[in-house]
């Protein structure tokens, strides 16, 4: 891929995100004048229980370990079902997927629960299971969408499978897949937030419990959060996508 | 060498190549033609093995194709198809360097190798080498598609309409290119093509196929001459069948001694008599003067020579 002259420019979009978050994470305690007039009757206006700092690495963590795991997991299922040898299991893992992604996140964390317990590990396994489809989904269409007569030369040519893969399938596909692993990324970053209510410690806790002591100034504050954080990893993804496709 | 025995090849039980015998020589340029579905791409996908046969060996001088290594047997024969298959994510140098990176040459000498093409291609290294397939006209393209499947020094080249889709001009250049490139380099080519005019002017010998089975393999002359049956009569044009017998044969050939004044009307000796006819035609003259490339008058060609055809 090629390089553009100022490297930098692209960036600035997420960059600038990222410090409004930045700036969010430890200025909000600051703004205690501004909330007091949404909520003049609270007792107090700033969420107490946690530094958003702790919040907000506690989130990251979260999403990290899901993300990372759905996206290893659909890359390798989506690769695998695509070569000739894992064609018969392409309808399954497709059916799989799909059904991961129609089950409503609250109901998979209420299932996961009675298995794995409260906390981190079931908001992990409910938004691994939901982020998986995205991905899944975009590496199957980026794959299998390829040109056939460039996957037929790449083979006539004396390109072993493996070559093939990692040199033209996966290059070529990259733009779609990628923005399948945008997906995921954006929608577990907003579905984590729900892992507040089975216990894990997450940008969510504000919102929850603003919404159980009607204190409107927390939940604010925790949207607001989580908001910025997607919003920053959303136009990060932007700029690479356009980097990949732009030559 | 290359020899088919008995070859068929099946897909859900319906064959599309049946009980195809066929030697190839080397050094030649058999050119497969035949109606759409015939089984031509499949006998060349068979040959470097991106299909099995069902039934029948393949011999490559003497060896049993299947025996071998498939993506080292592949190497060996250069593979251009229509739609040229160039991957759009590399640079022009890139594509047409692949094999030779597969084969694992010194990078100076790949790097040498791609120049020596692109420029054998009439596409300078300066203003191309760095460009992406998307960037290329069809013509260009196909040219790379072709470079690329030379690139690896390959001793047999299989070419899938490689020509394909391209204007008439683009067509005859490029296939001029490819007989003066077979002068230098002698490789043993398999060409398909649906095109018969193309067909008659680049083979040595051709193969005519109709429903996945070989109807006649011959030189263009005597396919022209004595078709097998009426499916190689009529695919060879019929009322045309004079003139593409006269485009394959040489004004040099059938020419007479220069005696008197020159014919004020001239012709090359590497024209064909199609061409020869055409321009007696065009001046309504029964003769023609003959000259060589510097122009020097060498013979002449009244119609009788042309009906004539060429001397023994
Ligand atoms: N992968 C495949 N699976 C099933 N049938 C196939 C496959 N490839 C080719 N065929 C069938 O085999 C027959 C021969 O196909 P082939 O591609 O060799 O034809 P062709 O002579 O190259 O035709 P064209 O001139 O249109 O390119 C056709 O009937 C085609 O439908
Ligand atoms: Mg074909």
């Amino acid at each position: 891929m090629s390089r553009r002259p100022s490297a930098l420019r692209p960036w600035l979009a997420p960059l600038g995100w990222l410090l409004l978050l930045l700036a969010a994470v430890f200025w909000l305690g600051e703004l205690e004048a501004l909330f007091r007039a949404l909520e003049p009757s609270a007792r107090t206006l700033i969420y107490p229980r946690a530094s958003f700092a702790r919040l907000l690495l506690n989130h990251l963590a979260i999403v990290a370990a899901a993300a990372l795991l759905a996206v290893s997991l659909g890359l390798a299922a989506g690769i695998l079902v695509t070569r000739t040898w894992g064609r018969d299991f392409l309808p399954l893992v497709s059916q799989v997927a799909a059904i991961g992604q129609t089950f409503p996140p609250v109901a998979v964390l209420a299932l996961a629960v009675p298995l794995l317990g409260f906390g981190s590990l079931p908001t992990v396994f409910a938004l691994l299971l939901y982020g998986l489809l995205p991905v899944l989904r975009n590496t199957l269409a980026g794959l299998q969408g390829l040109p056939a007569e460039v996957l037929e030369a790449a083979r006539g040519i004396g390109m072993a499978p493996l070559r093939v893969l990692l040199e033209v399938e996966l290059p070529l596909a990259a733009p779609v897949i990628l923005a399948g692993i945008r997906t995921t990324l954006t929608v577990t970053i907003a579905t984590a937030a729900i892992g507040s209510t089975i216990g894990a410690s997450t940008l969510g806790d504000p919102v929850i419990a603003g919404l159980v002591n009607g204190n409107s100034a927390y939940v604010l504050q925790g949207a607001l959060l989580i908001g910025l954080l997607a919003i920053s990893v959303d136009s990060g993804f932007d700029c690479l996508q356009r980097l990949i496709t732009v030559r | 060498m290359i020899e088919l025995d008995g070859v068929s090849r099946l897909f859900d039980g319906v064959p599309a190549v049946e009980g195809m015998s066929l030697r190839i020589e080397r050094g030649e340029i058999c050119v497969i033609v035949g109606t759409s579905g015939c089984g031509k791409s499949t006998t060349l996908k068979l040959l470097n093995r991106l299909l099995a046969c069902s039934s029948g060996t393949i011999r490559i001088d003497g060896q049993d194709i299947a025996e071998l290594d498939a993506e080292r047997l592949r190497r060996r024969m250069g593979y251009a198809i229509q739609h040229t298959g160039l991957f759009p994510h590399w640079t022009v140098a890139r594509n047409i360097g692949v094999v030779p990176r597969l084969l694992e040459w010194p990078a100076p000498r790949i790097e040498a190798r791609v120049r020596e093409l692109l420029e054998l291609f009439g596409l300078p290294y300066a203003s191309f080498a760095d460009k992406f397939p998307s960037q290329l006209s069809g013509g260009q393209a196909q040219r790379v598609g072709v470079a690329r499947a030379l690139a690896g020094d390959p001793e047999i080249l299989l070419m899938d309409e490689p020509f394909g889709a391209l204007d008439p001009i683009t067509r005859e250049s490029l296939q001029n290119e490819l007989l003066r490139i077979q002068a230098r380099i002698h490789k043993t080519i398999v060409f398909v093509t649906h095109d018969l005019d193309e067909a008659l002017k680049l083979a040595s010998r051709i193969v005519v196929m109709d429903r996945g089975r070989i109807v006649q393999h011959d030189t263009p002359s005597r396919l022209l001459e004595q078709p097998a049956n009426a499916f190689v009569e009529n695919l060879f044009g019929q009322g045309e069948r004079g003139l593409k017998r006269a485009s394959l044969q040489r004004v040099g050939a059938c020419m007479l001694p220069l005696q008197g004044a020159a014919p004020a009307v001239s012709v090359g000796a590497e024209d064909s008599l199609r061409q020869a006819l055409s321009l007696m035609l065009w001046h309504r003259t029964g003769e023609l003067c003959v000259r060589d490339a510097e122009g020097r008058a060498l013979g002449v060609l009244p119609i009788g020579a042309v009906l004539q055809g060429p001397r023994a």
